[in-house]
């Protein structure tokens, strides 16, 4: 008993006072890119903090407006940006969790120095514990930096301490799930760009998916509370902590500070209006299990001797056909001919899941319900956008960590060659993500309910976007040496171009034309047509009207009703400007290689 | 084959490859050997258009490593001293990748990569994982790799670490028989008996600088050591064997003779490299001789003569 006690209370020492977590701060210490994230990261803050500033000194040379209304106007702005910085670093700390620790497991087993750690003393759950601490702690480290700023804004009428408080909490929070998850699927992938990806789907499954299960069962109201013998208000609670798994869904709450539907019946009051901090334990306890799912799992790799094996005569055909694909390009088939799932039953099992939720939802919500399909439409552009961000920012910075690099550059293929070998092999792999998103529209089209031309449009709009990503990750691969530096600055790169830009348009608006008025409707619209979100939620908000029979609807930019033509023109523009993004990452990509890639000429 | 004239190569304060001057013809097979560190890797490497050297040129077939590196590329094979492998890929695959990765035409590949890997004897492997390999199988899948494409020139950085005695004999007599193809190779090792075996003629570097080049007998001569001879005597009729090495020994030819339990131990002097001297020596004074062993030029007394074995 008294040992078990000693046992439990030397634990957090002994997690924490550990040579993994001495050896990556050290490591972590030692590089630049620690310091320059750091700078960029507070200069960024002290940009948007700049903006305020500048709101308020042209806010106070109006000279006609009642000194309650510039007040009012003054906290107004105050609020928008300090929402906007929320939710702009909690977008980069949720994404970054699976990136920061995806490839420090198999980035070991790779420089066989999984296997002299198995040799060691150091136990599982420390090397989990001293990777995700030192790899978080970065994370933490620029959380700590926002956190005083954003409070100091409170000054000129920011929002609640107690807001930022909770965003802050739920940020890292959320990273801790993530950078879990990242770490257990580093335990057993082979790649940490195919742990990113697992990571981060299964992020979205814990996330999301309880939110919209509980919004579907209160909608259709699965539950007879009194046929079921239970007070009405149980279920609304349960519903109701669907809602809270959710860290996006709870900040907008607690933002609005609007009452969730049906309340917290039988919670005291005080927890009730903190929902965030339940939030809060819900993630840190989904976190902790994963860690210790994790630690069992890379106790299993360490006692398992790798064995890459002999493939199986009954696998030689198999073998042979994979064989019987290689053409002129050798880098295109090597990366594509690579298995996306490292099993063949994780692929079904993986569109089991999806076909099971699909079904589900078809059967609840039904094919004519105008905000699925728009539902489905974001997620699927959000999510294929990110796999493709994540889908090439490995590709050089893997072939260097394997040593393959420079063996691959002593060979006669152009730089061209490989670069676009790689992005074709990258857009192959998301082939099947990308047919299953059209799938669901084409069924919809064929069941009558969205037009077939709009959804022959789709392609137009998640393409170029998808190639835009791919090409900056590849980019982003070439230079940095580290995955994670590059899938970190892609994602940001994404978060800058989808959220930035547009709280920078609307900085400015409000600094350069005293608020909306003059070129509201001008930016609008200009704003639209460069958003993808925007552009597909258009799409598909026409080809549900034009679906439902009300034969000529017009498309919505903005605010403006346009036709078909001006709409393509629109689209054709948007596409355009991603693809013209690609070719410039790709030309860039090519000099980067052509002056460091490693070839003397 | 190879020229390289005046190369340097510096990382930051570090001169890694200091003014190396090198010619090579057609044939050849250039044993490098020097301490670690010393800018083995580094000058393979330049040869390879990997590293630009930051001054002096290297040409390959009289092709500039600066400037047609596109060329140069079709006619080397390059094997770094650390293999990369790709996991996913069998050997199979592995060498197919490859032999398209060099534009060898579809048809043509399988016989290729079965005539490598029957050269490499890795052909019972040939369906297992690249990552499963042991490390001297990877080795050879390195060697049948480079060949892949029949290239006039091989680098090879340290070929025959991590193979077994048979492995290693076995990778000699494969790049004796490469040299006698015409193919021009430079190996770097650090068994230097190995490259004695093998070499046509050898390099010593050390910190960057080409202590020596030439062929073996000449780094044997630069060091002042001649040929060693061991010389078992029939004693039945009483011979004085150390009255007869000290007669030797007069000679002008011989460098030193000396008596052991058996016979006689007997130095070459500098210069001279036929064995005969010595025989007709032991024959002068009537003794009989039982057995004669020429002993192999000992290249690690020219190592450590030449080098000082400081890290650099
Ligand atoms: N990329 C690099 N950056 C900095 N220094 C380097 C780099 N590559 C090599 N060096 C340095 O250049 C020197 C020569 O290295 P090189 O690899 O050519 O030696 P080597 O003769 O091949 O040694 P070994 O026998 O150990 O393989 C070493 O001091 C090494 O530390
Ligand atoms: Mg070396």
């Amino acid at each position: 008993m008294t040992a078990a006690l000693r046992r439990l209370a030397t634990l957090p020492r002994r997690l924490l006072v550990n040579p993994i977590l001495a050896r990556e701060l050290r490591v972590a210490g030692r590089r630049r890119s620690t310091y320059i994230t750091r700078a960029g990261f507070a200069l960024l803050l002290a940009f948007g903090i700049v903006f305020v500033l500048l709101t308020m000194t042209r806010s106070s040379g109006w000279g006609g407006d009642s000194v309650v209304y510039r007040a009012q106007e003054l906290t107004r702005t105050v609020q928008f940006l300090t929402f906007a910085l929320l939710w702009i670093g909690f977008a980069c700390l949720a994404l970054l969790g699976p990136v920061l620790t995806a490839g420090s497991i198999c980035d070991e087993r790779r420089a066989r120095t999984l296997d002299t750690l198995a040799t060691t003393p150091i136990t599982p759950l420390q090397i989990v514990v001293g990777k995700l601490t030192a790899r978080m702690q970065e994370a933490v480290t620029l959380a700590l930096i926002a956190a005083p700023a954003l409070l100091a804004l409170r000054v000129f009428g920011g929002v609640p301490g107690e807001t930022i408080l909770a965003f802050v909490a739920v940020a890292l929070a959320t990273i801790y799930l993530g950078a879990a998850l990242g770490i257990w699927f580093s335990s057993w992938h082979r790649g940490s760009a195919g742990a990113t990806v697992y990571a981060f789907l299964t992020l979205g499954l814990l996330t999301v998916g309880p939110t919209i299960i509980a919004a579907v069962a209160r909608t259709q109201n699965y539950f007879n509370a009194a046929a079921l013998g239970i007070p009405q208000e149980w279920l609304a609670w349960i519903f109701n902590a669907g809602f809270l798994a959710c860290p996006p869904v709870v900040l907008v709450i607690e933002m609005s500070g609007a009452q969730p539907p049906g309340g917290f019946g039988g919670v005291t009051a005080w927890l009730a209006h903190r929902r965030w901090l339940l939030t809060t334990l819900w993630l840190v306890l989904q976190a902790t299990a994963v860690v210790l799912i994790a630690a069992r799992s890379v106790r299993v790799q360490l006692t398992k001797a790798e064995e890459g094996g002999a493939v199986k005569p009954a696998q030689a055909g198999r073998e042979s056909k994979r064989l019987a694909k290689l053409r002129g390009t050798p880098v295109y088939w090597r990366e594509s001919t690579a298995a996306v799932f490292p099993k063949r039953w994780h692929m079904f099992v993986v569109l089991g899941v999806l076909a099971a939720f699909l079904g589900w939802a078809y059967a609840e919500i039904g094919m004519d319900e105008g905000s699925f399909h728009q539902l489905i439409g974001f997620s699927g552009l959000a999510l294929l956008t990110l796999l493709a961000a994540v889908s090439t920012t490995g590709a050089i910075a893997s072939e260097r960590e394997a040593r393959t690099w420079e063996v691959l550059l002593t060979v006669p293929l152009s730089g061209w060659h490989i670069l676009a070998s790689k992005i074709a092999a990258a857009l192959r792999r998301l082939i099947l993500p990308g047919a299953l998103f059209m799938l669901h529209f084409i069924v919809a089209a064929a069941m009558g309910h969205v037009v077939a031309h709009d959804v022959l449009l789709i392609p137009v709009v998640v393409l170029p976007v998808m190639l835009f990503y791919l090409a900056s990750g590849l980019f982003f691969s070439l230079a940095f040496k580290k995955i994670i530096t590059a899938v970190a600055c892609n994602i940001i790169l994404l978060i800058t171009l989808w959220i930035g830009v547009l709280v920078m348009a609307i900085v400015v608006m409000q600094v350069a034309f005293d608020g909306f008025g003059t070129g509201e409707d001008i930016v609008g619209t200009a704003l639209f047509i460069y958003h993808p979100v925007a552009m597909l939620a258009g799409l598909i908000e026409h080809a549900i009207d034009a679906g439902a029979g009300a034969r000529f609807t017009q498309y919505q930019l903005a605010n403006e009703s346009v036709s078909l033509p001006v709409f393509a023109i629109a689209l054709g523009a948007q596409a355009g400007f991603h693809l013209l993004g690609a070719a410039l990452f790709l030309k860039l990509s090519l000099s980067l290689f052509r002056a460091r890639g490693g070839r003397a000429s | 084959m190879i020229e390289i004239s005046a190369i340097r190569k510096t990382f930051g304060d570090l001169v890694a490859v200091d003014d190396l001057t090198l010619n090579l013809d057609a044939g050849q097979i250039f044993g490098f050997i020097g301490p670690n560190g010393a800018g083995k890797s580094t000058t393979m490497k330049i040869l390879a258009c990997l590293l630009r050297a930051d001054a002096g040129t290297a040409r390959v077939d009289g092709m500039d490593t600066r400037f047609e590196g596109d060329r140069i590329r079709r006619i080397i094979g390059y094997m770094p001293d650390f293999l990369g492998v790709y996991h996913d890929l069998t050997v199979d695959e592995y060498l197919h990748f490859f032999a398209a990765a060099y534009g060898l035409p579809r048809k043509k590949r399988r016989a290729t990569v079965d005539g490598v890997l029957e050269l490499t004897d890795l052909t019972a492997k040939r369906t297992a994982m690249v990552d499963s390999l042991s490390r001297g199988m990877q080795q050879r899948l390195g060697v049948a790799r480079v060949l892949v494409h029949d290239p006039k020139v091989l680098l090879l950085d340290e070929p025959a670490s991590g193979l077994d005695p048979r492995a290693r004999i076995e990778m000699r007599e494969l790049l004796t028989e490469l040299g006698r193809m015409g193919k021009t190779l430079i190996v770097s090792s650090h068994i230097l008996s190995e490259l004695a075996e093998m070499s046509t003629s050898i390099g010593i570097i050390e910190k960057g600088k080409l202590l020596f080049a030439g062929s073996i007998d000449d780094a044997y001569a630069r060091i002042g050591r001649g040929h060693r001879i061991l010389v078992t005597i029939e004693t039945e009729g009483g011979a004085d064997l150390q009255a007869a090495a000290a007669a030797i020994a007069r000679d002008e030819r011989i460098a030193g003779a000396s008596a052991t339990d058996t016979g006689l131990d007997v130095t070459l002097a500098p210069g001279h490299t036929s064995h005969h001297t010595v025989v007709e020596l032991l024959l002068a004074r009537e003794l009989r001789i039982a057995s004669f062993t020429p002993q192999a030029p000992r290249l690690e007394d020219a190592f450590i003569t030449l080098t000082k074995g400081e890290l650099q």
